[in-house]
C-alpha cells in the first residue's frame, strides 16, 4: 500500500511500509525497553489462561466440592501439594481454577469493550476533524457533556434500564461508554495532521472527505491509537472487574476477578486468599497491558498520557 | 486581569448553564426509559389499581410528559428534588447528609494524593534519568494498575483485622485514615507523573535558567510565567480528579461502607429509587460542570492566552 512519502516534517509512522529494516529496529527498540517484553509476558499470560481455561484448569469453576470445605465450613487454605493448590472459596470451589477461568471474563469484556470503543471514537474524531468547524465543534461539546456524566453512575443507570446482565451487556455499556476519551485523542491528533502540507494539498486538489480520512489521516492517527488502545484495554479489564465487585457485572455464574474479591471481602476473616489471589491477578493483567502501552509509546515515539 | 477575564468568565458561565440544562433533559429522559412505575413502587404491589391510579394523579405522572419536564425544572429551581420512595424523605435532605460524608473523604484523599504523589513526582523530576526516577516511575505504573477496592479490602484485612490498628466500621475520623489511604495511594501515581513533567519544564526552561544565571530571585516574573504555565495539567487532573471524588466513589464507600454519594447513589439505583436517583444524578453532573469551569477559569488565570480563544 502506497502511504505517503517520509518526509522531515511528516510525523513518524508515515514511511511506506516497505522501506526495510524499520520493522526489525521497531521490534528491537521494543526489546530494549525493559519493560516492554515485561508487560507482553503478562498479558501474554493472561490471554493464554483465557483461551486455555478449559485445558488448564485443575477442576471445573463452579463446582462446590463436598470435601472443598472443613468440617464447620471453613475453606481449606492454599496448599502446595494439596488437591486444591490455591485454596478454595467458601462454596467449596477451587480458587485456582477460578482464577484461570476469571481470565477470560477480563479478556472477553477487556478486548470487546475496547474494540468498540476504539472503533466508535475513532470514526468519531476522523468525523470530526475533517467536518466543517460547526460540526466539529458540535461533536466535541457533545463529547464534553458525555464526559461530564460521571462514568461509574452511567455504566449502573444503564445497566438498571437494560435490565438483566449477561458478558454480552457488560462489554456493550463500557464500550458505548467509553469512547469520548479516544474521540478526543483522535481528534486532536487528526487536527495537526490535516493541517500538514501534504494532507492539505491532498484537500486542495479535491480528495473527497472519506479519501482524506482513510489515506492520510489515519495511518498516521494509528501509533497512537494503538497506545491508547492498549491503555483503554486495562481500564475496561478494571471497570469490569469494579462492576463484578459490586454485584451488577457479568453473571454470578461467570467466575469474574472482581466477583471474587467481593467474596473475599465477606469471608477475609476466614479465608483471606480469596481475597488476596483474584486482586493479585487484576494487578498483572492490567500492569501487563500497562507496561505494554508505555512500550509501544517509546518505540512509537509517542507521549503517553 | 480585567475586562478579558471578566467576560471570558461570563462566556464559560453561559456555556455551563446550557450544558446543565442538556444534562437536565438527558436525565429526565432517561428516568422516562426505566421500566417501572413510580406510583406502583409507592403503594406496593397488593393495593388495588384505584390506588394507584389516585397516587399517579397525585403525583402528577398522567399529565403529558413536557408539562411534567416544566414542572421538574420549576421545582429544581426551588431545590426540590421530590421525596425518596423508599425512605420517604426529602432527596435534598439525603443528599446533603451523604454529600458531608463524601466530602470529608474527598478531602482527605485528595490530601493524601497531593501528598505522595507531590512528594514523590519532586524527587523523580530532580533524579529524572537516574536509577530512582525511573523505579518511581515503575512503581508509580503499578500504583495506577492495583484496583483500588481491592487495596482497600487489603488494607481493612491487614490493618484492621491481621494488625487490628483501625476499626473496622464507623464514620470517625479515624475510620477516614483507611479509605483515604486506599485512594492517596492509587491516586498518587498520576499526580507523581503530572508534577514530575510540571517540574522538569520549571527547570530545564530558558526562563529560569536564565533568571538563576542573573541572580534574580525565585519569584521574578519569568520564573512566574514558567510556573503558571506548568500548573495547568496539575489543574486539569486536580479538577478531574475532585469532581469523580465529589460525585463519591460507589467502590470505596462500598468496601468501607462509608455512607456517601456513592452508596447513596448506588443504592437508589439499585431500588429504582426514581428521585434519589434523578437527584444523585443532578447533584453528580453538577458538581463536575461547576468543576469543570473553575477549572477552565483557572486556565485564564494562569494563560492569558486562553481568554481569547
Amino acid at each position: 500500500m502506497q502511504v505517503a512519502p517520509a518526509s522531515p516534517d511528516a510525523p513518524l509512522g508515515t514511511a511506506a511500509a516497505s522501506e526495510t529494516g524499520r520493522g526489525g529496529r521497531a521490534w528491537r527498540r521494543f526489546l530494549a525497553t525493559g519493560v516492554g517484553p515485561a508487560g507482553a509476558a503478562a498479558v501474554l499470560l493472561t490471554l493464554l489462561m483465557a483461551v486455555l481455561a478449559p485445558q488448564i484448569a485443575p477442576y471445573n469453576p463452579l463446582t462446590q466440592f463436598q470435601n472443598g470445605l472443613h468440617l464447620n465450613g471453613v475453606p481449606f487454605a492454599p496448599q502446595w501439594h494439596g488437591p486444591f493448590i490455591l485454596g478454595t472459596d467458601d462454596l467449596g470451589r477451587d480458587v485456582l481454577s477460578r482464577i484461570i477461568w476469571g481470565a477470560r471474563v477480563s479478556m472477553e469484556v477487556g478486548i470487546g469493550a475496547t474494540a468498540i470503543n476504539v472503533g466508535l471514537g475513532v470514526l468519531l474524531g476522523l468525523f470530526a476533524a475533517t467536518s466543517g468547524p460547526v460540526v466539529e465543534n458540535a461533536v466535541m461539546r457533545f463529547t464534553d457533556m458525555m464526559m461530564a456524566f460521571p462514568f461509574y453512575l452511567f455504566v449502573l443507570l444503564l445497566v438498571a434500564v437494560v435490565g438483566h446482565t449477561s458478558t454480552w451487556t457488560v462489554i456493550l455499556v463500557l464500550g458505548v461508554l467509553g469512547w469520548p476519551a479516544i474521540v478526543r485523542m483522535v481528534r486532536g491528533q487528526a487536527v495537526v495532521i490535516r493541517e500538514l502540507d501534504y494532507v492539505a494539498s491532498a484537500r486542495a486538489s479535491g480528495a473527497t472527505r472519506a479519501r482524506l480520512m482513510l489515506r492520510h489521516v489515519l495511518p498516521n492517527v494509528l501509533p497512537t491509537v494503538l497506545v491508547y488502545g492498549s491503555l483503554t484495554v486495562s481500564s475496561n479489564i478494571m471497570a469490569e472487574s469494579g462492576l463484578s465487585f459490586l454485584g451488577v457485572g457479568v453473571p454470578v455464574t461467570q467466575p469474574s476477578w472482581g466477583g471474587m474479591v467481593a467474596e473475599g471481602l465477606v469471608n477475609f476473616q476466614t479465608a483471606p486468599w480469596i481475597l488476596i489471589f483474584p486482586g493479585i491477578a487484576l494487578a498483572i493483567a492490567c500492569i501487563g497491558f500497562n507496561l505494554v502501552a508505555e512500550a509501544l509509546a517509546d518505540v512509537l515515539n509517542r507521549s503517553v498520557g | 486581569m480585567g475586562r478579558g477575564l471578566t467576560a471570558y468568565v461570563v462566556r464559560r458561565l453561559g456555556w455551563a448553564l446550557v450544558t446543565l440544562l442538556g444534562i437536565s433533559v438527558i436525565n429526565f429522559i432517561l428516568i422516562f426509559a426505566v421500566p417501572v412505575d413510580p406510583a406502583r413502587m409507592i403503594v406496593g404491589i397488593h393495593a388495588p389499581e384505584s390506588t394507584v391510579i389516585a397516587v399517579r394523579h397525585a403525583l402528577g405522572l398522567d399529565r403529558p410528559v413536557w408539562i411534567q419536564y416544566v414542572l421538574f425544572l420549576w421545582r429544581l429551581l426551588h431545590f426540590n428534588l421530590g421525596y425518596s420512595y423508599l425512605m420517604n424523605r426529602p432527596v435534598t435532605g439525603l443528599i446533603a447528609q451523604a454529600f458531608g460524608n463524601t466530602a470529608r473523604l474527598a478531602v482527605a484523599a485528595f490530601a493524601a494524593e497531593i501528598l505522595i504523589g507531590g512528594t514523590l513526582g519532586y524527587v523523580a523530576a530532580f533524579q529524572r534519568g537516574r536509577f530512582a526516577d525511573r523505579a518511581l516511575s515503575l512503581v508509580g505504573l503499578v500504583g495506577m494498575s492495583i484496583p483500588n477496592y481491592w487495596l482497600g479490602a487489603m488494607f481493612l484485612f491487614l490493618f484492621a483485622f491481621a494488625i487490628p490498628i483501625f476499626p473496622l466500621y464507623g464514620q470517625g475520623n479515624v475510620n477516614l485514615v483507611l479509605p483515604a489511604l486506599t485512594i492517596g495511594l492509587t491516586g498518587a501515581a498520576y499526580y507523581m507523573r503530572v508534577l514530575r513533567t510540571s517540574l522538569i519544564e520549571i527547570i530545564q526552561s530558558d526562563h529560569v535558567r536564565t533568571a538563576r544565571a542573573k541572580g534574580l530571585g525565585p519569584w521574578s516574573l519569568s520564573v512566574r510565567h514558567v510556573v503558571r504555565n506548568a500548573l495547568i495539567p496539575v489543574v486539569t487532573l486536580a479538577g478531574m480528579d475532585i469532581a469523580g471524588m465529589l460525585s463519591g466513589i460507589v467502590i470505596i464507600e462500598s468496601v468501607f461502607g462509608w455512607p456517601g454519594i456513592g452508596l447513596l447513589s448506588y443504592q437508589a439505583i439499585q431500588n429504582l429509587d426514581i428521585p434519589v436517583v434523578m437527584g444523585t444524578v443532578l447533584y453528580t453532573t453538577t458538581v463536575i460542570v461547576l468543576l469543570n469551569l473553575a477549572v477552565d477559569v483557572a486556565y485564564a488565570f494562569l494563560d492569558p492566552r486562553v481568554r481569547y480563544g
